[in-house]
């Protein structure tokens, strides 16, 4: 990270209203249509991004399959509901999400061993071991921050809106789960 | 500025959007304050930390395209988009209706009737197996609510419990199945639980590992089978419950809510009756044959150890391990097709290309691999075949793009000449161009694009493939790529008469569209305020084709 080349770039945060509202227009269009090319578009143009949040919670292939799956049927059913369409980005990243969250209290019913730092866990079509490393040794509310800055790049104002907290809680989880990160660093090495 | 100040502003710092005066003044703080330099040291070092991780995680390249495939499926399947269908486990008496397998050629009978003839084959099956001794007829019945529940019959060995249920709505009117959460159908009891790889745990509380509604005629009743944990012992007496029941239509062909371990229930829903059902049910499971085959598989080089083949009369189990850093050049991401042939008959994976993998990969891939049983025929020889893996390889190059010299600019990666052929935009928009001349060519090169130190997200990108005659071969030879500084994607991005798959778009029609490129307001030339472009190859992905088989004399591997 090159601090000194820095980008003086004024924080176009508004996320491009226009632009978004057409899109959730459109989208709308030909969801009554049963047309849901342009979602799925619209999501490949995402997915890695919304594949590293999914893997960050779940850490297995599968069941971030299933969190695309039910995001999109979710969108898909409730995109009348969105009020404010210039939100549509940060409104399915909340969907995406809570489906991760949602899949991962399920999980916590049952839990086999409690093996120091291994979680072992199984679903009917799935197993996976949880490696308690790194990010996944932090908080969740701090993980997920850092996923959401650093691996899928949002913006501090993005996730404010997506996780629906004040940005000024948004910098300082943002800082704790740094400092956190660093200190686990140290202890796995 | 105090440093706690400083404290408050050094992430923004670290983005790089401070105001121009914020800037100056943290940034002489630190130089001069060694509590803070440290502080900042520590965090970037997070901050790269995090990007190491980030580099590991990536979608398959085919994500999107199973993703819209199932979608597309519940879609049909359902009338009021629903979130979640049935998935069903991997026993024979439960086909897997994992919907992409079977139902891939729709045309000849509609999903309702296979599925109607699936259940029937169930549940002869499931008489069948009692015929032969591997199962019982219970007719265990318990009533509660007006609501009758009915075990009929019990298939068990060392690998699953299998039930078959049913519900009869006394009052004949509804039709009532059970709803598989944790908490509302159960069983306890000593069971096994099995990780691939690991030795078998007991636990003592089973859940659903997967379901199967029979169709039946009459408006007031269902029929379910249900898949549990094996029991641990050779005799055993269990306690199944069932603690609630959702009403569902004539029409539904799978339970409702039916994810294993997904936690449905909402006491408010109307439909839901709770109440109490519960069994002491005996338990006497039959015995899988286990071969402990501890083989390998060369796969192209590499070297894939199946471990064993579990025989048991509801289903076939092998399982496998690889190590995905076997190659110091790549990392093998996944097998795909893995089939058994025997017999002249073709086992084929029950569930699409699912299998157990292990987190974060630092370890080996461990695996296991469900199949229709084999129990009753079990072969003298088998063969195991695998069709192809996907592998990424690692190989950083950082090209540097020179903003004050012309276009073209060439680079080299992996001996192949990179032909930059321009950048042009400003920082809200930036086209990047450039050609892979060869000698070798990749299917996917994994880069990000970095404008004054800060990763761009590609708006778009279009490929240019290697070969135009359409072949297979998924080669690519140009890039072009559109990136801008926010998280929205473009919309006028042209797509008339283009071949929008995956993201990707056809590269022959977007040069051709000049007049579309305009509409997107990118700037001609390069801005002066861009002062780097940095492209950060990371490696490239690549779909092996190879087939590794191996074939095997059963009788040498019997336990």
């Amino acid at each position: 990270m090159n601090i000194d080349k820095l980008a003086r770039v004024s924080t176009v945060i508004s996320l491009n209203n226009k632009n978004a509202d057409n899109l959730c227009k459109k989208f709308k269009k030909e969801i009554i249509k049963s047309n849901l090319e342009p979602l799925y578009n619209w999501f490949d143009l995402r997915k890695d991004k919304y594949y590293k949040i999914g893997w960050a919670y779940l850490y297995n292939h599968y069941d971030v399959e299933d969190v695309f799956q039910n995001t999109i049927m979710k969108v898909y059913e409730n995109i009348n509901q969105l009020r404010e369409e210039r939100f549509f980005e940060t409104w399915v990243t909340s969907i995406f999400i809570n489906e991760c969250k949602r899949i991962l209290r399920n999980r916590q019913k049952f839990s086999v061993t409690d093996d120091l730092n291994k979680t072992e866990i199984q679903d009917s079509r799935n197993s996976y071991i949880e490696l308690k490393e790194g990010l996944d040794m932090l908080d969740d509310i701090h993980r997920e921050v850092l996923v959401l800055k650093y691996m899928s790049g949002y913006s501090q104002e993005e996730i404010s809106q997506i996780l629906d907290i004040p940005i000024g809680t948004v910098k300082s989880r943002i800082y704790r789960g740094l400092k956190h990160l660093r200190s686990n660093m140290e202890e796995v090495e | 500025m105090l440093c706690k100040d400083v404290e408050d502003k050094i992430i923004d710092y670290i983005d790089g959007i401070l105001e121009k005066e914020d800037y100056l003044i943290v940034k002489n703080h630190i130089e001069n304050c060694a509590g803070c330099k440290n502080n900042l040291e520590e965090l970037t070092q997070a901050i790269d930390y995090i990007g190491e991780i980030n580099k590991n995680i990536n979608p398959p390249c085919n994500l999107m395209e199973i993703v819209r495939k199932n979608v597309e499926i519940k879609r049909k399947l359902t009338k009021k988009p629903r979130f979640k269908v049935g998935y069903i486990v991997l026993v024979s008496i439960l086909t897997a209706l994992l919907i992409t397998g079977v139902f891939a050629n729709e045309s000849i009978k509609t999903y309702f009737e296979v599925w109607k003839d699936k259940g029937l084959e169930e549940s002869q099956s499931i008489d069948q197996l009692i015929l032969d001794g591997y199962g019982e007829n219970l007719d265990l019945i318990c009533e509660d609510k007006n609501i009758r529940v009915k075990i009929e019959s019990v298939v068990a060995d060392d690998i699953n419990t299998v039930f078959l249920i049913e519900v009869e709505d006394l009052n004949g009117e509804k039709k009532y199945a059970p709803i598989l959460g944790d908490k509302t159908t159960f069983a306890n009891g000593n069971f096994n639980y099995y990780l691939p790889g690991k030795d078998v745990f007991k636990v003592d509380k089973a859940r659903v590992q997967g379901s199967f509604l029979i169709h039946t005629p009459e408006k007031n009743k269902t029929r379910t089978v249900l898949a549990f944990n094996s029991v641990a012992s050779e005799q055993e007496e269990i306690e199944l419950t069932i603690n609630a029941l959702e009403a569902i239509s004539e029409k539904d062909t799978t339970l409702p809510h039916a994810i294993v371990g997904e936690y449905y229930y909402d006491k408010n829903f109307e439909n839901i009756v709770e109440g109490s059902w519960s069994f002491n049910v005996p338990i006497k499971p039959s015995q899988s044959i286990t071969f402990d085959i501890d083989e390998e598989m060369d796969l192209d080089g590499h070297k894939i150890t199946f471990n064993k083949l579990i025989v048991s009369p509801t289903m076939t189990t092998l399982t496998y391990k690889f190590n995905k850093r076997q190659n110091k050049e790549y990392i093998v991401d996944y097998l795909n097709n893995i089939n058994i042939e025997a017999d002249g008959k073709l086992y084929e994976m029950k569930s699409y290309g699912r299998s157990s993998t292990r987190a974060n990969g630092f370890g080996p891939s461990e695996a296991m691999i469900p199949f229709d049983t084999m129990y009753f025929q079990i072969p003298k020889k088998i063969k195991i075949i695998v069709e192809g893996y996907s592998i990424t390889v690692k190989d950083q190059h950082v090209l540097e793009i020179d903003v004050d010299k012309p276009f073209p600019q060439d680079f080299d990666y992996l001996g192949s000449k990179i032909r930059v052929t321009n950048v042009q935009g400003d920082e809200n928009l930036i086209r990047v161009s450039m050609d892979n001349l060869g000698e070798k060519y990749f299917e996917r090169l994994l880069f990000h694009i970095l404008i004054n130190g800060k990763e761009y997200i590609e708006t778009q990108y279009a490929v240019k493939p290697f070969s135009s005659d359409g072949s297979h071969n998924k080669q690519v030879s140009s890039y072009d790529i559109l990136l801008n500084n926010t998280t929205n994607a473009f919309d006028d991005y042209p797509k008339n008469g283009y071949g929008v798959s995956a993201g990707t778009v056809n590269y022959l029609a977007y040069e051709n569209n000049k007049k579309a490129v305009d509409e997107l307001k990118l700037k001609d030339t390069l801005d002066d305020k861009i002062k780097s472009v940095i492209i950060k190859i990371e490696g490239y992905e690549e779909q092996r084709n190879s087939t590794g088989s191996i074939s095997l004399k059963l009788n040498k591997y019997r336990q």
